[in-house]
């Protein structure tokens, strides 16, 4: 049962994390990342998303960033800063983010389902359908149906 | 053992989730014995079948995580025939969290295998993002179902869809195949160009799509605001009448190799 409109939420939630983003003391998190990394943060940053999380059993906001090297910095509900990490922090603690009493999860030792992950994540953009805007309609979907075709017979007929 | 359907597309609002939710009480209601797995991780399949989330003391999460067995998250529906394995927002740390070091895919295909001989079909339900979760369905599925709406929009989503296949095929489930194109929402009264190109293209692109198209039906969504499978809503309804016709080409497919066995 819907009971709100879900772009109201979304649209809110980018906000907060909008407004949060441009209230940063950057000094305060270059010293922490200082500290913590022995690394500058030098001008050249780089917002790229903000999500809620679930960190250390309560609501965070994670903000990503590329500096010379990507971090997270994670905030609480009050505004105080909990951390930096960056992808090394993230690759020494595979742990499940979560307030739920979680048993340790299974890892394959024959897969590394990172690396397979991000392999797969990959796109192939050069062998993709696309629409050419400089087609009319008819012969784009013409092109593009062909095409789809082509995968969908290479793919059932292996 | 039972078929493997995974309801797949890249792109939102195609009607994924009414699809599985659907197509699966169709089945059901033909008694085939069919088990719908919530992979969406806002779980709304689990909800499309009645099923209260605020009830459930464990849930797909809970299995992919080892806490409980696969017998524990099975749920009863008000179709004698059909079960699910439901989902109430866990699973959705796998995908803001993909690199948790949980082996999902291997986890979800223990699920699939040790329940498969219990159910004739067994449809998945996915995100339409591309994470964790959705890459785990693939990996566990034979067949895809890919929702789709008259637009050159879905087209480009499709393309896209399909070298993610590719991919899947070579690194994780060789046997994952398409089992075809369902459009949806469709305008009775307008005939779409992409419609008109499919029927006239030299390609084969027809040959992979659904007889069967699901029509834009008020009821189906009145039906998803009362919790109910449209079947259990309103069964003479056109979008009721669809799914079953989609139910009865699927199991001609599936289980007759195309030959129509059953008849709409």
């Amino acid at each position: 049962m819907k009971i709100t409109n879900s772009e109201i939420i979304k649209n809110g939630e980018k906000e907060l994390i909008d407004t949060i983003t441009g209230d940063l003391d950057w000094k305060k998190i270059e010293n922490s990342f200082k500290e913590k990394h022995h690394l500058s943060i030098h001008d050249d940053i780089e917002y790229k998303e903000g999500d809620l999380v679930v960190y250390d059993n309560q609501v965070a906001y994670k903000l990503n960033f590329d500096v010379k090297v990507p971090i997270s910095v994670l905030i609480d509900r009050m505004g105080n800063f909990l951390t930096i990490k960056t992808p090394i922090d993230s690759s020494e603690t595979h742990r499940p983010t979560t307030t739920a009493d979680i048993s340790e999860p299974e890892i394959d030792d024959d897969l590394e389902p990172i690396d397979l992950f991000e392999s797969i994540s990959e796109e192939k953009s050069d062998q993709a359908s696309f629409s050419d805007p400089e087609k009319g309609p008819a012969e784009n979907i013409s092109q593009m149906a062909s095409e789809v075709a082509q995968m969908i017979s290479e793919i059932n007929r292996e | 053992m039972g078929h493997i359907i995974c309801i797949i597309s890249q792109k939102g609002g195609t009607g994924k989730t009414t699809t599985a939710v659907n197509l699966a009480a169709s089945l059901a209601v033909f008694e085939k014995k069919t088990l719908v797995i919530d992979c969406d991780p806002q779980g709304n399949a689990t909800t499309g079948l009645g099923i209260n989330k605020k009830k459930l003391s464990n849930d797909l999460y809970s299995f992919l995580t080892h806490k409980v067995s696969s017998q524990d998250i099975l749920s009863d529906t008000d179709l004698k025939f059909l079960k699910a394995i439901p989902s109430k927002y866990g699973p959705l740390h796998f995908e803001t969290n993909p690199s948790g070091g949980v082996n999902i895919q291997k986890s979800l295909q223990n699920l699939v295998h040790g329940v498969v001989d219990q159910f004739e079909y067994i449809i998945i339900d996915t995100s339409p993002a591309p994470g964790a979760l959705s890459m785990a369905a693939l990996a566990a599925s034979e067949w895809l179902l890919i929702p789709l709406q008259y637009q050159i929009y879905a087209l480009e989503g499709l393309g896209r869809l399909l070298n993610r296949v590719q991919q899947v095929r070579k690194t994780l489930n060789a046997n994952l195949k398409i089992g075809g194109i369902l459009f949806t929402m469709c305008d009775e009264n307008v005939e779409h160009l992409l419609a008109q190109s499919i029927k006239t293209n030299s390609s084969n692109l027809k040959n992979n799509i659904f007889t069967t198209t699901i029509p834009y039906d008020g009821i189906l969504r009145a039906s998803s605001d009362f919790v109910k499978p449209i079947v259990l809503y309103d069964i003479k309804s056109k979008g009721a009448k669809a799914y079953l016709d989609l139910a009865i080409e699927i199991m001609n497919m599936l289980e007759f190799d195309g030959k129509k066995i059953f008849t709409k």
